[in-house]
């Protein structure tokens, strides 16, 4: 059960990632990163897998292409009316509708996804962040109880960590 | 504001940080001055416009056959300088241009406020704008619903959509730098920003999902900024009038409208740069490849003017040739040849690299540029109404102040949204600014060579 | 429905037909309109039975703007008039109506009318009063008169039909007086007196074009003002349609001779460009040619050596070096006439030689009889010669007249200066003026009565023998007024004792109609009421009269034409006529065909002599001659000949209301008694005033929207060289859509169309299209739904075209509309019926339609459109009245297709071919517009089109907009073939 949080700063994500891979290493799971960056380092040091961010976009927009040939299609038959005597079905005027709606509906899911798996909008500040780690600093915040605590603040200083400081929670 | 102290050319994070925050601090008398001149003359287009809402569309200038003129040149214009917007933040992103992280947030909130002053338009020269909701299909006891092959209903799916969509794709981009202005900021400023940054804090499992949307938005916006001003193209080449009936419209528009948004780019950064005083994160580098593409842009731009003759003369089409002949030496002959001036050569005094990072002399090509784009739109729209099938009918179109003012009023609309934007939220992206940091040192140190 | 199914029997079928009239006959008798005691349009507390809602009755009555008399029916909705149409049992207008009379109805709810008698103070100032107080004083006044001598009261007024000239006379008659004055400012003194001298006979003769195959007109411009215009152009365009004239299809063959390419000079084959009043000299010198030519006809009853001698002075030669006409033109059309089968000269002028000519022209080549026609029993002359009106304009300003009672005329516009009218009229102690609008006159009356509108009044006209027109009210006075008759009989009863006749108009015109009862057939007096009534007049057969023959007047023949440097030719504007149409802002709107100009009056001069005069476009010009001083705007066109400057007689007017006030300049002022010119001295003002007119560009530029063929090339079956490929089918992307039932369409015969522009009018009158003012159409914002386009040929065309081409150009109604798809609204769609709808509160006004049509024929509501009462009470409340911010256009009258196919539906039949009928179609007097069914082969419209295949052609076809609409080509004579 972890009691305590072990927040260490680095200066650049190459030093970060790596004190990362060492807490892998380590078998040490239960921490996670501030950066002020989006880093592909520190991303694969942790290692998850791709977001599910896509997948989501891809529904959306689809939903927004069937949407578009709805409305369309549906339209037209709910009232069949003659305009210059162009057929019921135009398709091309068509298709730029459904594009439209395709990118509508798909950067309104992108958007929304991200809120939702980013756990955003939120109040509450995760235990261990600082303002410096949205200015300069990349951080970890490693949750252990007291046993672990030296080894660890000791990995994160090997790792290069400009600072290691030991909160209470 | 204090003066912008000198970054050295190893600028640092929290250099970058200090310097776009700085902005942010309260703003002083003359700035809100500038902001009080633009909603007043906002206010009095407004004025304007109600009066006409209430009178009719009679107290413009429009009539039998130039039934459009000035507001949908407005219309056509504020969208083509959204453009530019759009593919510095989106296509840039995707090609991983290096010198768009400065000047993207800019560029992106100008498309913002562009679209949502082009928005406008529609509805003014509507003659019964109450009605505007019937472009939408929505349910009704009528069982009456948008002909969805109208150009207009195409324009309202496509501007909206691209409303949303670059709004979310600029809101993604804030949430960051909002998160660092809260830190940095006090006050209600700070609860301010605590609000908009929606509790943002860099945290792996926020910057991962981030990542991937901020991508996807960008592969999305790239094909809609593309359709966006081929479909208001259309508005012109689906109609079978001489002049508008064109195939070459789609790209030849889009083309103008990245031409003139980068010029509109330039024209708002260059003096934005030294009044907030942020010459260090603006370089000359940036300049130079902004002038670049307005170059291509141009040249793409003159290429369509001769497609377009070229493709008259070759139809052999008389009436087609007639609307052409009244094009170049009618009565608004001038226009189309200041257009030509405008957009044709005096960009290509940009083959000069000089003059190229020459702010002031770009400036001036810029606004040039504007104002040779603007014409472009009303010599094609109200210049081929002149000139139609029908010579019983034909009659030339008079301005009236009406549309003066709200034209007026709407450039002032844009410019107070983007000032006060300008000094509220970050106009400079600090995230991207610190990925691409060493490029910024590359361009600085290349500043100082230059001034040394 | 089942209110409708009630009121079948009431509910006309057809403006054309006969049980229409027979059935509402019944509601003529009952309609409160018909009673004289009811004076107040008021809301139904009580509805009439004999007024639905939504049920129109129709009424013959006559039509009262110029002295042709042509009969009307007027549409009645909910007790109040809202369209005039021509009325087809009359033998003169034959269903149609020209724009004038279309108008009438403006003149009726005119704004300014007055609406309760004033008396002019001592201070100038009018104040209202009572009916009772004014007729009282009036009655006083004129007993005084009548006991202070003989003579002393007067009436001057214009011819309003027989039966109101003899309550005049019998006014006068008990007012010890014989001063009663009818004056018409355009009337045929001339003709009467060539009538006079020929045959000693002052009646006008009745003419038939259409037996006529040439026709020389000497300045007469009988489409358009001359004597009977729907009448002439119905049988111009019967000579002008192609027909097998010995062997060889043929048009009939036109010449024009007058200073003026007028309307009626475009839709001939030759203008001869004379000097005004040289006319006569080339149509003495055309009976040369005939004399010369031994072409006077053995029994044409003439002196060959009287004939001789007479125009011994006009050999070609002569002649041509008076009038600068080439001698061999004056010889070709000599020998024309004297070839002819039927030839027809006239005459227009103000002096009575060319009459004379034209007269001996038909004479000697034995037309009388044939085009030309006295009958037995013409109507006694209803207006006093010249010398009566300068006998009685005399006696007022030597102060021997102390009351003068004025009703209509409105003598000082209309009279020459030289009369001195305004003048007179001052030296008359008592003006009484009845009418209308207060006019010129007016303003120098001391007691105004607001009289009846014709179409308030009964009343009778006389145009011709075997012709007799009824008028009856029509519905309620819209104002406090009374007939004028009624007001002459009052007073008459008041100031005398003599016994009169009758108390009112409607009896004196009911006691002379059932005096004729026993000339009709039908004995019973009530049926002959009731029949003459229903049919709007008594129309009996004519009867040749016995001509004789005075020879001695041809010694008089002498050359006339004056040499003049500069000389202004003054002709009645052909919607204005004599000024009285000024006040209808339709007519002000409606552009003169030839120069397509509105709401102004203007001075027509050639580019040579205006380069010669320093003058161009819009140049304001002050134009002198010794009777009088007119300004006029410049209008340089190659429509007039060099040395002339044509202005429009109908403007100019100081009152006459907010419609005519202070519009153009007024061209009776620069003119003689009866003359139409005068020797003149123009001068620029120095300043400009823009004319305005609706036209853009007036050249075609060779674009297929009004098309010509020569009849040569009709007869040998070609297509004009623009047309020989045959349009091949176009390319269809899609399967056309499908049109069971009914699809509408229509055809236009430009060849029968004059230019009249009587469509645009009843389009006005029927849809609703508000009219927006001399600044409106300026600023490109004129909402004519259907306009008659005029374009010259162009330089390259001009040795073969016609003068001009004129044809009506409205919605084309096209299966594949531009407009349509463009509407993101879907309120202009594609009906069921081939209709290209417009649903008004569905528009929400992107105007994107408009750009979108080839045709430009969509109008856009820029402002809510005004009528000021009661003008409103015009409008046609089967169509809506649309406001701001709306596209609106010609939809075929679709209430009038939905009105007929209703009828169909609860008379459970077939809708009849013909028998809806479109209010452009309606008015048409050439009837060069067809509408019909184009899936019923069998159609009038269909086999007007298939029988004149070759000369069928679609507006801008290249579009491929298929439109509803095939226009039938123009025909042309080519140049220098007989």
């Amino acid at each position: 059960m972890s009691a305590i949080a072990i927040v260490s700063s680095f200066a650049d994500d190459a030093e970060c990632a790596h004190a990362i891979e060492q807490l892998r290493v380590a078998q040490v799971g239960d921490f996670n990163t501030f950066s002020p960056i989006p880093s592909h380092r520190i991303e694969h040091a942790i290692g998850k897998k791709k977001s599910p961010v896509r997948w989501i976009v891809l529904a959306g927009g689809i939903s927004g292409i069937l949407t578009g040939l709805a409305i369309t299609i549906g339209t037209t038959y709910e009232w069949r009316l003659n305009a210059g005597g162009k057929p019921l079905l135009s398709w091309p005027p068509f298709i730029i509708i459904c594009f439209e709606l395709m990118v509508l509906l798909g950067g309104i899911s992108g958007f929304t996804s991200v809120l939702a798996l980013a756990r955003i909008p939120t109040a509450e500040i995760a235990p261990g962040y600082n303002g410096r780690f949205g200015e300069d600093r990349f951080g970890i915040v490693v949750h252990c109880d007291e046993e672990q605590a030296e080894r660890i603040e000791s990995m994160m200083k090997e790792a290069g960590a400009e600072e290691v400081v030991r909160e209470g929670v | 504001m204090a003066a912008a102290p000198k970054i050295n050319t190893e600028p640092t994070f929290r250099d970058i940080d200090r310097s776009v925050l700085r902005v942010m601090e309260p703003a002083g008398l003359a700035y809100w001055a500038w902001i009080g001149f633009c909603f007043t003359l906002v206010g009095i287009g407004a004025a304007f416009w109600a009066h006409q809402i209430y009178a009719g569309l009679g107290v413009t200038g429009l009539r039998q056959p130039v039934m459009w003129a000035i507001y949908i040149t407005n219309f056509v214009f504020w969208v083509g300088i959204a453009h530019s917007g759009t593919l510095i933040s989106a296509i840039l992103f995707l090609f991983r241009t290096k010198w768009r992280t400065a000047v993207y947030r800019a560029a992106e909130t100008m498309t913002i406020f562009a679209v949502a002053t082009a928005g406008l338009f529609p509805l003014i020269h509507l003659g019964r704008v109450w009605f505007f909701y019937w472009l939408l299909p929505y349910p009704n006891e009528r069982y009456l619903q948008p002909d969805f092959r109208s150009p207009l209903v195409w324009d309202a799916f496509a501007v909206s959509t691209y409303l949303t969509t670059s709004a979310l794709f600029w809101t993604m981009g804030l949430i960051p730098d909002i998160a660092n202005a809260r830190e940095a900021a006090s006050g209600w400023r700070r609860k301010f920003y605590t609000v908009l940054a929606m509790g943002w804090q860099g945290t792996d499992r926020q910057w991962r999902h981030y990542s991937m949307a901020y991508l996807l938005l960008a592969g999305l916006a790239t094909p809609l900024v593309l359709s966006v001003h081929s479909v208001v193209s259309w508005d012109f080449a689906m109609a079978q009038l001489p002049g508008w009936h064109s195939t070459i419209f789609a790209p030849y528009f889009v083309a103008g409208a990245i031409f003139s948004g980068v010029a509109m780019v330039v024209t708002l950064l260059i003096p934005m740069r030294r009044m907030l005083g942020i010459q260090d994160l603006l370089t000359e580098w940036h300049f130079d490849n902004l002038a670049k593409v307005i170059l291509l842009t141009s040249l793409v731009v003159t290429y369509s003017y001769v497609t377009e003759s070229f493709m008259t003369w070759y139809s052999g089409d008389p009436i087609e040739q007639m609307t052409f002949h009244m094009r170049y030496f009618g009565p608004w002959g001038p226009l189309f040849w200041m257009m030509v001036l405008c957009n044709c050569l005096i960009p290509l005094l940009l083959f000069s690299p000089r003059i190229r990072v020459n702010l002031v002399a770009l400036w001036i090509i810029s606004i040039f540029i504007n104002i040779g784009m603007w014409l472009e739109r009303f010599v094609i729209i109200a210049g081929s109404l002149r000139v139609n099938f029908e010579p019983s009918q034909w009659g030339t179109y008079h301005v009236t102040i009406t549309e003066i003012m709200i034209t007026v009023g709407a450039f002032a609309w844009f410019l107070g949204l983007f000032s006060l934007f300008s000094r509220f939220l970050p106009i400079i992206s600090m995230t991207e600014l610190k990925e691409g940091i060493v490029w910024l040192r590359k361009a600085l140190k290349m500043d100082r060579v230059k001034a040394a | 429905m089942k209110k409708l199914d009630r009121e079948k029997p009431s509910t006309p079928i057809s403006r054309r037909s006969f049980i229409k009239l027979a059935a509402t006959a019944g509601a003529a008798a009952a309609l409160p309109g018909c009673e004289p005691a009811a004076r107040k349009l008021i809301p139904y507390v009580v509805p009439d039975e004999n007024v639905v809602p939504g049920v129109p009755s129709f009424f013959a009555t006559t039509c009262a703007e110029c002295p042709a008399g042509c009969g009307v029916v007027a549409r009645i909705r909910e007790g109040r008039v809202v369209k005039l149409e021509g009325n087809p049992a009359d033998p003169i207008g034959q269903g149609a109506l020209c724009a004038r009379g279309q108008a009438a109805l403006q003149g009726l709810y005119n704004p300014d009318r007055l609406a309760h008698p004033q008396l002019r103070g001592s201070d100038g100032a009018l104040r209202t009063v009572s009916w009772d107080e004014a007729g009282k004083m009036l009655g006083d006044r004129l007993t005084a008169a009548s006991k202070a001598g003989k003579d002393r009261v007067a009436f001057f007024g214009s011819p309003q039909g027989p039966t109101f000239q003899k309550i005049a006379l019998a006014f006068i008659g008990a007012q010890n007086s014989s001063r009663a004055i009818f004056y018409e400012a355009i009337n045929q003194e001339p003709a009467r007196g060539a009538a006079k001298t020929l045959f000693g006979r002052r009646d006008l003769p009745t003419y038939r074009i259409d037996q006529a195959e040439m026709l020389i007109s000497f300045g007469a411009d009988f489409l358009e003002t001359w004597q009977s215009p729907v009448e002439l152009a119905r049988q111009y365009s019967l000579f002008r349609t192609p027909q097998n004239r010995r062997g060889a299809l043929s048009i009939g063959r036109a010449t024009y001779v007058g200073p003026r390419l007028s309307m009626t000079a475009s839709k001939c084959d030759d203008w001869i460009a004379t000097a005004p009043g040289a006319q006569a000299d080339v149509a003495w010198s055309v009976l040369n040619v005939l004399v010369k030519n031994g072409k006077v006809s053995p029994n044409s009853g003439f002196d060959l050596a009287a004939l001789t001698k007479a125009v011994a002075n006009f050999d070609p030669a002569a002649t041509s070096a008076r009038t600068g006409v080439p001698a061999e033109t004056i010889t070709a059309l000599g020998e024309a006439f004297g070839k002819a089968d039927g030839a027809l000269a006239i005459a227009g002028t103000d002096d009575s030689s060319a009459h004379l000519a034209a007269m001996i022209l038909n004479s000697v080549t034995g037309n009388f009889g044939k085009t030309i026609m006295f009958f037995e029993g013409s109507p006694a002359e209803d207006t006093s010669t010249p010398d009566e009106v300068d006998a009685a304009v005399d006696a007022m300003r030597g102060g021997e007249i102390d009351v003068v009672f004025i009703a209509g005329a409105n003598p000082v516009f209309t009279m020459p200066a030289a009369a001195r009218i305004a003048e007179a009229l001052q030296k008359v102690p008592f003006v009484v003026w009845a009418g209308g609008v207060p006019d010129e006159t007016a303003a120098m009356a001391s007691l105004l009565l607001p009289a009846h509108h014709p179409l308030e009044s009964w009343r009778d006209t006389a145009p011709r023998a075997g012709v007799r027109g009824l008028g009856q009210p029509v519905m309620q006075p819209v104002f406090d007024s009374r007939p004028v008759g009624d007001i002459l009989l009052a007073a008459a009863a008041k100031s005398s004792s003599a016994k009169l006749p009758w108390t009112t108009t409607a009896e004196a015109v009911k006691a002379e109609w059932l005096a004729l009862a026993s000339k009709a057939e039908s004995p019973d007096s009530e049926d002959f009421w009731t029949k003459v009534r229903r049919e709007g007049g008594l129309f009996e057969e004519q009867h040749l009269a016995a001509l004789t023959l005075d020879t001695s007047p041809f010694k008089a023949a002498v050359p006339t034409a004056a040499q003049m440097q500069l000389s202004v030719y003054a002709y009645p504007h052909i919607f204005l006529y004599d000024g009285r149409g000024a006040d209808k802002p339709w007519l002000q709107e409606l552009p003169e065909p030839v120069t397509q100009l509105v709401w102004d009056s203007w001075a027509e001069i050639h580019p040579e002599t205006a380069r010669g005069l320093g003058v161009g476009k819009d140049d304001l010009i002050e134009i002198k001659t010794e009777h009088g001083v007119i300004e006029a705007p410049v209008l340089v066109a190659s429509t007039v000949r060099p040395g002339v400057i044509a202005v429009p007689i109908g403007q100019g007017h100081r009152a006459y209301g907010r419609y005519a006030k202070d519009v153009g300049g007024n061209a009776w002022a620069i003119l003689a008694a009866g003359a139409t010119y005068a020797e003149a001295t123009a001068r620029a003002t120095g300043t400009k005033r823009a004319l305005v007119t609706p036209l853009g560009n007036a050249d075609m530029m060779g674009r297929s929207i009004v098309e010509a063929m020569s009849i040569e090339q009709l007869a040998a079956g070609v297509l004009p060289e623009s047309h020989e490929e045959e349009v091949t089918g176009p390319y269809e992307m899609y399967a056309p859509w499908k049109y069971p039932g009914h699809k509408w369409g229509m055809t236009i015969d430009v060849n029968a169309c004059t230019g009249c522009s009587a469509c645009v009018t009843a389009c006005y009158a029927e849809n609703n299209v508000p009219t927006v003012g001399k600044d409106g159409v300026d600023r490109g914002r004129i909402m004519s739904w259907i306009r008659i386009e005029r374009y010259f040929p162009n330089a390259t065309e001009a040795a073969e075209a016609p003068q001009l081409y004129l044809a009506p150009m409205l919605c084309q109604q096209c299966d594949h509309a531009p407009c349509e798809p463009v509407c993101p609204v879907f309120a202009s769609y594609h009906t069921e019926e081939g209709l290209n709808g417009q649903i008004y509160n569905r528009c929400v006004g992107t105007r994107y339609c408009e750009n979108n049509c080839p045709y430009k024929v969509r109008r856009f509501n820029w402002f809510v459109p005004e009528w000021p009462a009661p003008l409103n009470l015009q409008l046609n409340p089967d169509v809506t009245v649309r406001g701001a911010g709306v596209m609106e256009k010609c939809t075929f009258c679709v209430q009038r297709i939905q009105f007929a196919e209703l009828n169909a539906k609860t008379e459970d039949r077939e809708l009849r071919d013909g028998e809806i009928v479109t209010a452009c179609q309606q008015a048409c007097p050439t009837r060069a517009i067809t509408f019909g069914d184009s899936n019923d082969p069998a159609s009038a419209m269909m086999r007007r089109r298939d029988d004149n295949k070759l000369r069928n052609y679609r507006a801008l076809e290249e579009l491929n907009t298929k439109p509803a609409i095939t226009y039938l080509r123009d025909l042309y004579r080519e140049k220098g073939k007989a």
